[in-house]
């Protein structure tokens, strides 16, 4: 078991999404993530397996590399779209409850701010970490925020804003969680955010980067 | 000393009276500016890089010493709302207004794989008639006093991310489909052409640029980075040195840029922009100390928070602080790190400009 989910990981670390992919070029001519992964769930291998053993330790590694400044953008995203084309094997298993995740987090961009890339970073790599994802996309409202709050209770929120002009639209959406669900923690980045204005608007976390979001998730669950 | 006399002797790493300025602005902005200076509204001119060129009035007014200039859209090609409230320029590119800025709406290129993609697709011409008309008129009126920056932004990255979607195009750096060479090639024929012209009509600075980086660090590699774009931009620049040698080579990159800048000088880089001083490592003191007798300086005062959200007081201390450092010795053209916001207060606009033009004892 652990040879394939060996070379499983090594294919979403390395970002070779398939077979037919030539990226990276050290790896052409062999199984990439989607092959890999139904090879693996043909072999018997648990999903659950497959995810915490393959996927999640394999995106950690690259969280943890793109933190540190030794793998940037681009990496990111092939990484993340070899890990997504891996995890459409698995949804049927997240549906059925067999596979077990960390818990939900709900992310958005917020309200006036169009801006997705950053988001999707974090969102990524929280996948990759073994949580359910719910990604409300960009220009999202308060009310937005609530509704899917309260379809997943006990969920994790994380806003995102690019520009110092919708970053001050956080508050309200902070403000308007905390008062009807005080409870819910939330995390807030982007590339104008401050820990002090994290502080000053009543959330929970400043994230400077998707595996720091990582890691204050797990602490909520440990 | 003029302002271009100002300029000139600042490009050439020799000391001036005071750091010359090359601000720009948002266009709410200058309109505020225009009303509380009692100026008329000039209305923002159809180009791709509009900020960079637009207002030159009401900003030689506030203390500009430079003016800008760079190809506007074509008689037969204008910039195009159309009823679904999409605004499309002529390279395709497609925009919806979003409060403060027009933000992308969708990507013509957003399928883009062959070659055959990017050879039946339908890019500007840069000799169309009418692109040069309105740098004419800025370099006719200007030239004597202020030094003329011919703006060419959006050289090869932006423009070819404009029109995959960003998301694309960082991952197809790495898996380089067929239509990528094409495509990077196109565009930087495109503004290689538009850059000698705008050279031809008397630029003294070709402020080229991209984005390479962002607040924590660059965006791509540097060696991916070595790999498709410093070997096209040195060659941009060996030809814009041979329509003048004595032209002087800007390029702009937001963010943090730390591990290229040494390649820039390499392939004959003159001036580095815009210094964004809250991007992580990107301090004037290691700047100047390290490639002071490189490079020259533009840019540096933070608009992300000093200029909107600092007292006057702070400005003055803080815009002191940075041009003293970059400008010891000369080498240094002053400027917000980026366009004027538009929700920058107007005293500290006027504070800025009124620390710089009292600025003369640096040394």
């Amino acid at each position: 078991m652990n040879e394939i989910l060996n070379e499983l990981a090594k294919c979403i670390e390395n970002g070779k999404i398939n077979f037919a992919s030539s990226y990276p070029p050290q790896m052409k001519g062999q199984d990439g993530a989607d092959e890999l992964t139904k090879k693996a769930l043909n072999l018997g291998i648990s999903p659950t397996d497959i995810l915490y053993e393959g996927l999640v330790k394999a995106m950690n590694n690259v969280g943890q590399k793109y933190s540190e400044g030794l793998l940037f953008v681009p990496q990111m995203l092939i990484s993340a779209k070899a890990m997504t084309t891996a995890m459409e094997h698995l949804k049927p298993f997240f549906s059925s409850g067999d596979v077990k995740r960390m818990g939900t987090f709900i992310i958005g961009t917020v309200e006036g701010d169009l801006h997705d890339i950053g988001k999707n970073l974090v969102a990524i790599i929280v996948e990759g970490s073994g949580w359910e994802v719910i990604d409300l996309g960009v220009d999202v409202k308060h009310e937005k925020f609530m509704e899917a709050i309260e379809l997943h209770p006990n969920c994790v929120v994380g806003l995102s804003a690019l520009l110092s002009t919708t970053m001050i639209n956080m508050e309200k959406i902070v403000t308007e969680i905390k008062k009807k669900y005080p409870k819910t923690r939330i995390l807030v980045g982007g590339a104008p955010l401050t820990a002090e204005f994290c502080n000053q608007i009543g959330a929970d976390h400043y994230s400077k980067d998707p595996q720091n979001a990582v890691e204050f998730l797990k602490q909520i669950v440990a | 000393m003029n302002s271009r006399e100002r300029v000139l002797k600042t490009i050439a790493h020799k000391q001036p009276d005071r750091p010359p300025i090359f601000a720009t602005l948002t266009p709410q902005i200058a309109k505020k500016l225009s009303e509380y200076l009692k100026l008329p509204y000039e209305a923002p001119l159809d180009s791709l890089l509009s900020t960079r060129i637009s207002h030159m009035n009401l900003l030689t007014k506030l203390g500009n010493d430079c003016v800008g200039i760079a190809a506007c859209s074509p008689d037969d090609m204008p910039t195009r709302l159309e009823s679904d409230g999409t605004i499309i320029n002529e390279w395709g590119m497609v925009f919806k207004e979003s409060g403060l800025y027009n933000e992308f709406y969708s990507f013509p290129l957003a399928h883009a794989d062959t070659a055959e993609d990017i050879s039946s697709y339908p890019f500007p011409d840069p000799f169309a008639p009418g692109r040069f008309r309105e740098a004419e008129k800025t370099v006719h009126t200007f030239k004597e006093s202020h030094a003329i920056v011919a703006d060419l932004e959006c050289a090869i990255f932006e423009t070819a991310w404009y029109l995959t979607g960003l998301e694309k195009l960082l991952m197809d750096l790495l898996l380089q489909p067929p239509y990528l060479n094409p495509l990077l090639d196109k565009i930087a024929g495109i503004n290689t052409e538009i850059g000698k012209q705008l050279i031809s009509l008397g630029a003294d600075i070709i402020w080229c640029g991209d984005d390479f980086g962002s607040q924590q660090g660059m965006m791509m590699s540097p060696e991916i980075w070595r790999e498709h774009f410093k070997p096209r931009m040195k060659k941009m620049f060996d030809q814009f040195r041979a329509v003048n040698p004595q032209i002087k080579i800007a390029w702009h990159t937001c963010g943090s840029i730390l591990p290229i800048i040494p390649d820039l000088i390499e392939i004959g880089l003159d001036i580095l922009n815009p210094l964004q001083p809250l991007a992580s490592g990107m301090d004037p003191t290691f700047l100047k100390d390290t490639y002071g007798d490189k490079l020259v300086f533009f840019g540096g005062i933070d608009v992300q928070n000093l200029l909107p959200n600092g007292t006057p007081d702070r400005v003055r201390e803080e815009v002191k602080r940075v041009a003293t450092i970059y400008g010891k010795n000369g080498g240094y053209l002053a400027a917000p790190a980026h366009n004027i916001q538009a929700d920058t207060p107007i005293e500290n606009i006027m504070t800025m400009y009124d620390t710089l033009m009292n600025l003369t004892e640096i040394k």
